[in-house]
């Protein structure tokens, strides 16, 4: 969608049902893949998305374009009910990456490692396990395709801030990929 | 860079990514996570029920206005009775002080 017809039909849909209506169908994938990737459940993934829309009608009005994209603002509804609804079930996703060791950017060969099945598998599992702000991060910038711009209006953090996290997020990933397979390696010479 | 002993093991440490690995992770993450499409029947039925409470929405917002309107009608119309009166009360007011003494006695 053009982001000059999205912003009429953003105005539109502050006063028509049918135009949120088309909002809605533009964006529902969408978020639902978002709720899913870092619940892993598809029921859990729908409840979250309906909310996501019911509090964006809600507030719809409110909703003015000063830089911030529609769907950046979507994204961060949608990432408010997420944080909330890991702390309401008392869930959290458990790996610290900052306490795996960072391995050599030099070690091994990284597209070998990257392109194998095996690799893939862990990288998925991986990703599942990261903390949630990291996971957000991951799913937004290689899924969504988001700017670092409105990431960081999803995560509440300045630019600056996003590159960093961005880049010590895919650091660590890596490193506890080679750690992987070279404990891998050494158990399997 | 990596050394194995029968002992133990290390490993060179590093903090930095090189843009080939970046780019090559960015692939791979992107190839792991492909779009997970909700199930037809539910992006309908919310698609209805939404439609129906952004409905209930709008028609609370046109009878909070038309409210909003009557009681500005209303509001309005009763000041300018009240205004109308003083200005009446202040118009007779000016004029008895303007008017001439009348004699008390023929």
């Amino acid at each position: 969608m053009e982001r000059i017809d999205e912003k009429e039909l953003i105005e539109k849909a502050k006063h028509e049902p049918e135009a949120f209506g088309d909002l809605y169908r533009h964006y529902v994938e969408r978020i639902y893949n978002y709720h899913y990737r870092h619940t892993n459940s598809r029921e859990e993934a729908e409840d979250l998305t309906s909310r996501t829309f019911y509090r964006a009608l809600r507030n719809l009005h409110a909703y003015q374009d000063r830089g911030a994209t529609f769907q950046a603002w979507l994204f961060r509804i949608a990432h408010n009910l997420l944080v909330n609804h890991y702390r309401d079930s008392g869930r959290r996703p458990s790996i610290a990456l900052e306490d795996a060791p960072p391995l050599s950017a030099e070690y091994g060969n990284p597209e070998r490692e990257l392109e194998s099945e095996e690799t893939q598998s862990q990288l998925l599992d991986l990703i599942a396990t990261l903390p949630e702000e990291r996971k957000t991060l991951v799913i937004l910038k290689f899924v969504e395709q988001m700017s670092n711009t409105e990431i960081g209006i999803v995560l509440g953090k300045s630019e600056g801030a996003v590159k960093a996290l961005y880049h010590r997020t895919l650091t660590s990933l890596r490193a506890i990929l080679l750690m992987e397979q070279s404990n891998h390696d050494f158990q399997n010479p | 860079m990596i050394f194995k002993t029968r002992k133990a093991r290390y490993i060179t440490l590093g903090n930095t990514l090189q843009d080939g690995h970046e780019a090559m992770l960015a692939r791979t993450l992107l190839a792991v996570l492909p779009p997970v499409k909700p199930q037809t029947a539910f992006v309908t039925l919310l698609e209805q029920e939404l439609r129906q409470a952004a409905q209930q929405q709008a028609n609370a917002t046109r009878s909070l206005n038309t409210l909003a309107n009557a009681m500005g009608i209303v509001g309005g119309g009763a000041l300018s009775i009240v205004g109308g009166v003083l200005l009446w009360r202040h118009w007779q007011h000016q004029r008895d002080r303007k008017a001439p003494p009348k004699p008390v006695l023929a």
